[in-house]
This record gives C-alpha cells, structure tokens and sequence, in this order.
C-alpha cells in the first residue's frame, strides 16, 4: 500500500508537469503568432520567383510529329539567363508529367542558359581550315552584335533521353520554339551537355551545330532553319 | 520533281574543270550505329544497330541485283565514328546517299532530310559541318521520290521532316535518313516482311533516281552538242559521268584538321567571346 504522502506528492508532480506544459505550448503559439501574425511575408532570401505571367511553349508531341504553342500561366525570374532556365525546365517539366504526349524521364534537364552577344567579327581569327570568311554565314549563324543562347543540358537528361531521331529532334525544336518565344532578341543555339560539347543528343539529333532560333511551332514538317 | 534538272547533283558546265565526277551508279548505304553504339533498344531482345544492318543488307542485295553499286558505312558490327561515314561517302562521290534507321515509337517510315538551310550561293568552299546545306536542294528531290515509292509501292504512310542526325550535315551527295518505326497491328521495324515492303520501295525509288539523273545528263549533251559547245562529250566512262546540270557549281570540302588537335568545340569557341571560355574549353 502506497502512503498517502507519497500519493499527494505524485499528483502534486503531475499537476506541476500539466501546468509547465501548458505555460510551454502557449509561449510557443505566441512565438508563432509574432513571427507571423505581422502580415508581413518577406522571406530571408531574395525571391526567384515574381508573380505568374504568361509565356508560350512550343509543346511536342510524338503522335503526329507536331510541335504546338501553347499558352501557360508561369512565374520567372527578371534576369535573362535564369529566367530561360526556368522557362526550359517548366517545359521539360511538363513532359516528365504523366499523360505527357512526348514522355522524357523527370529529374533536373536545363543546369543553365547562357546568353551571349557576339563580338567576333565574322571573319575571326585566321585559321587555315576556315574558308572566305564572307561565307561563313551557314556556319556562325550570327554576325557580330547578333545573340547566340547556349543551353547547358544536364548528362542525366541527355543519358535517359529515349533514343531516336523523331523524339529527339521533336525535344530539340520544342526548346528551340520555346526560347526562341522568350529571347526574341537571340538569334543562334546552341547545346552544351554537362558544360562540354557532345555529338547527339541520344545517339541521333545534332548537339554540335547551331540551330537558328525560329518559331518552330504548327510546322512540324517544316526545317528549323527556313526562315532566318 | 518536274524540275529534276535544276536538283541534279554536280555543279554547271562552268565548275567542270574543279568538280569531281559523281559516280552515276553508287548508291551509299549507311546503316546506323554499330559496334560500341548500339543505337536504341528496340525491344528486349534487339538493338537498333542490328535491325539497321539487317534492311541495309537486303537493300544492298537489291539494289546490286538492279545493275547498281552499293557502299556500305560497314557490313557487320563494327563502330563507325560519324567522320568516317562521312568522309567515306563523300570520297565515292555517290549519286544518293540514304541513311538507315529505326525505332520502337512513333508509327510507319520517318523520311528526313537534313535541317540546314539550302545554300544556293556558289562557295569557294564547303566547311565540313555543314557541306550538306549546298545539297539539300537535291536532297529534297531524292526525299521526295522516295516518299512516293513508300506511299504507292509499300503502301504506308510516310512522315518527312527536317533534323541534322551525324552525318548527314557533313555529306556531299543527295542524302536522305529513313527511320523507320513499326505500323499498327504491332509490326515492329525489325519484321521481315515489314522490311521487304521497304526495301522494295526504296530500291524502286534510286533506280528511278537513278534513270532521272542519266536522262538528265543525256538531256544536258544534247542540249550542249546543239549549242556546238566543244565542251560536250569529254567523258566516255560508263560509270562515273562529269557533273552536269545547271545546279550551283559544288566547291571543294574544307575538312578540319584532325578532331584531336580541333575537337567539335572547336568551333563554338571560335564563334564566342572570351566569357565562358572555362565552361566551352571543357569541353575541349
Ligand atoms: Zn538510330
């Protein structure tokens, strides 16, 4: 038999416990309440992020070899190069999604977007296996003062890219389509993969060419490189 | 193709002295991948690779059993980089250039030609990323004959479009990529009847190829022997005929020098300022 001392002080222990957790949970509700109860909801860092704006992707699909503007409601960054990234990796984004009609893997694809203004003038250096420099337009799409954007892939993307020459030019338009959309000021892209140069993509679509920057949307059957 | 006289390979009377001969009756068979490259994984059990040489082969037995020539990018397993099927072609200076491949997604025969933009100007010479663009005009012609042998003699539904696949943007020939996927009912590409319709087609279309392009030299003579022009006549081979036609006269390739000293970023570092010049020799 438990003396009755002993009881009293047990429960006394319990109320005291009962109490300090009380005291406790409201000090930290207030805690809350002041950090955010102000109506002010500046982060720590900067935000990357503004309010939604529309922007146009070149959407592909593999069923009929199509690439299609579509309109969507996306929040980007201000500056330039990041705001092209984000765009590409809302886009690819999308076709990791489930139903997607042109089905990539998910996981990180863009690691970043340079843009460049050219200030080479055509004729560059001299190099002996370069022809007359007044033809080299095909080549160095841009001149001097023209944009040229590199796109950054990163090789987890490109590595688990499907293999095949209609689904990977289908890949390669819709962001050429799309970046050409948001930079109209670039003229010129070009692929890097991992920060180094890589043959294809998959094994077939070009990585080491420039690709003129056109609206390659509603003209599936149609070359990128028409209408410069 | 109406106008097969202004897509004729070769160059005017003109660029005779310079251009070397087309080789009439050569017809250049790449089959994609091989070797270290398997292409892509077409089911289980089969490679791309493998499915690829297997209709290269039947088309090469028929298309030498129709009197022509046939080189092919390789015959078994080997790996071909892109640089030798390109420098193989366009040192035989075929008459048409057709690429094979194929896959496991998408629906009946993909026809591409390259996506560079057609250079119509006369270069002094072609870089070797990009000799295809003075080509592509005739490309075009060559798709075109074979999208109509697909569509009438196969009986499928084929699909053209524009992509720059290595090597195509570095050939000097008419140069077309076939890819083709499987039809409904589950026929995959590697399906020997599947194959045998293709083939059928595609033989069809580069002997009409073929008969277009000698008609369209013969045609050039006579028109040359009219004009009492003493140029006409100067070759009496029966394989490799000069170039004819009135298509811009075709320079010479400019190669670079070897990829080891001049990788491919090469030439992204010389078109870019200094910037991101430890990104780009990266990749160097
Ligand atoms: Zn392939």
């Amino acid at each position: 038999m438990i003396p009755r001392y002993q009881r009293v002080l047990f429960w006394s222990l319990v109320g005291c416990i009962l109490l300090m957790l009380l005291f406790l949970l409201r000090g930290c509700e207030q805690a809350h309440k002041r950090l955010t109860g102000k109506g002010d909801p500046t982060p720590l860092t900067a935000p990357i992020a503004t309010a939604l704006e529309t922007v146009t992707l070149d959407l592909a699909s593999d069923g009929d070899t199509s690439i299609t503007p579509t309109q969507r409601q996306v929040a980007l960054p201000e500056e330039p190069t990041l705001r092209a990234r984000a765009l590409l990796e809302h886009l690819l984004g999308l076709y990791a999604a489930p139903g997607s009609a042109h089905p990539l893997e998910s996981g990180p694809a863009i690691d970043s977007v340079f843009v460049l203004t050219l200030t080479m003038a055509p004729g560059g250096p001299p190099d002996a296996n370069r022809p007359d420099p007044n033809h080299l337009d095909s080549f160095f799409g841009s001149h001097a003062g023209g944009q040229v954007a590199i796109v950054n892939l990163h090789g987890g993307f490109a590595d688990q890219h499907p293999s095949g020459v209609v689904v990977e030019a289908l890949t390669l338009q819709s962001i050429i389509g799309t970046l050409h959309a948001a930079l109209p000021g670039v003229e010129e892209i070009r692929f890097l993969v991992d920060g180094r140069t890589r043959e294809t993509l998959a094994g077939h679509a070009s990585l080491l060419r420039a690709y003129p920057a056109v609206d390659t949307g509603n003209r599936p059957l149609v070359p990128l490189s028409d209408e410069k | 193709m109406a106008a097969f006289g202004l897509m004729l390979p070769g160059g005017g009377l003109a660029a005779q002295q310079t251009t070397p001969s087309v080789n009439y009756n050569l017809v250049f068979l790449d089959a994609g991948h091989g070797g270290s490259d398997p292409g892509a994984h077409l089911s289980d059990k089969e490679v791309e690779k493998d499915v690829n040489l297997t209709l290269a082969s039947k088309l090469k037995g028929m298309l030498s059993a129709k009197g022509l020539s046939v080189l092919s990018s390789r015959d078994g397993d080997q790996t071909v980089t892109s640089e030798q099927r390109a420098d193989m072609a366009n040192h035989a200076r075929p008459l048409a250039c057709l690429l094979v491949h194929t896959t496991s997604s998408g629906a009946g025969p993909y026809v591409t030609v390259s996506g560079l933009a057609p250079e119509t100007g006369a270069l002094p010479a072609l870089p070797w990323e990009t000799a295809q663009a003075s080509y592509v005009t005739e490309s075009l012609g060559l798709e075109s004959v074979i999208v109509d042998a697909l569509t009438n003699v196969a009986k499928l539904k084929p699909v053209v479009l524009r992509a720059s696949v290595p090597p195509i943007d570095s050939l000097t020939c008419p140069a077309v990529l076939l890819e083709l996927a499987p039809i409904s009912g589950g026929t995959a590409a590697s399906d020997a009847d599947y194959q045998q319709r293709v083939a059928d087609a595609l033989t069809q279309a580069l002997v009409a190829w073929h008969t277009q392009a000698l008609d369209a030299v013969a045609k050039a003579k006579a028109a040359a022997l009219a004009a009492k022009t003493p140029q006409a006549g100067s070759d009496g081979g029966k394989g490799a005929i000069p170039n004819s036609g009135t298509g811009a006269p075709k320079p010479r390739v400019v190669k670079p020098a070897p990829r080891v000293a001049a990788p491919p970023g090469g030439a992204a570092r010389m078109a870019l300022p200094a910037e991101p010049a430890g990104l780009l020799e990266a990749g160097g």
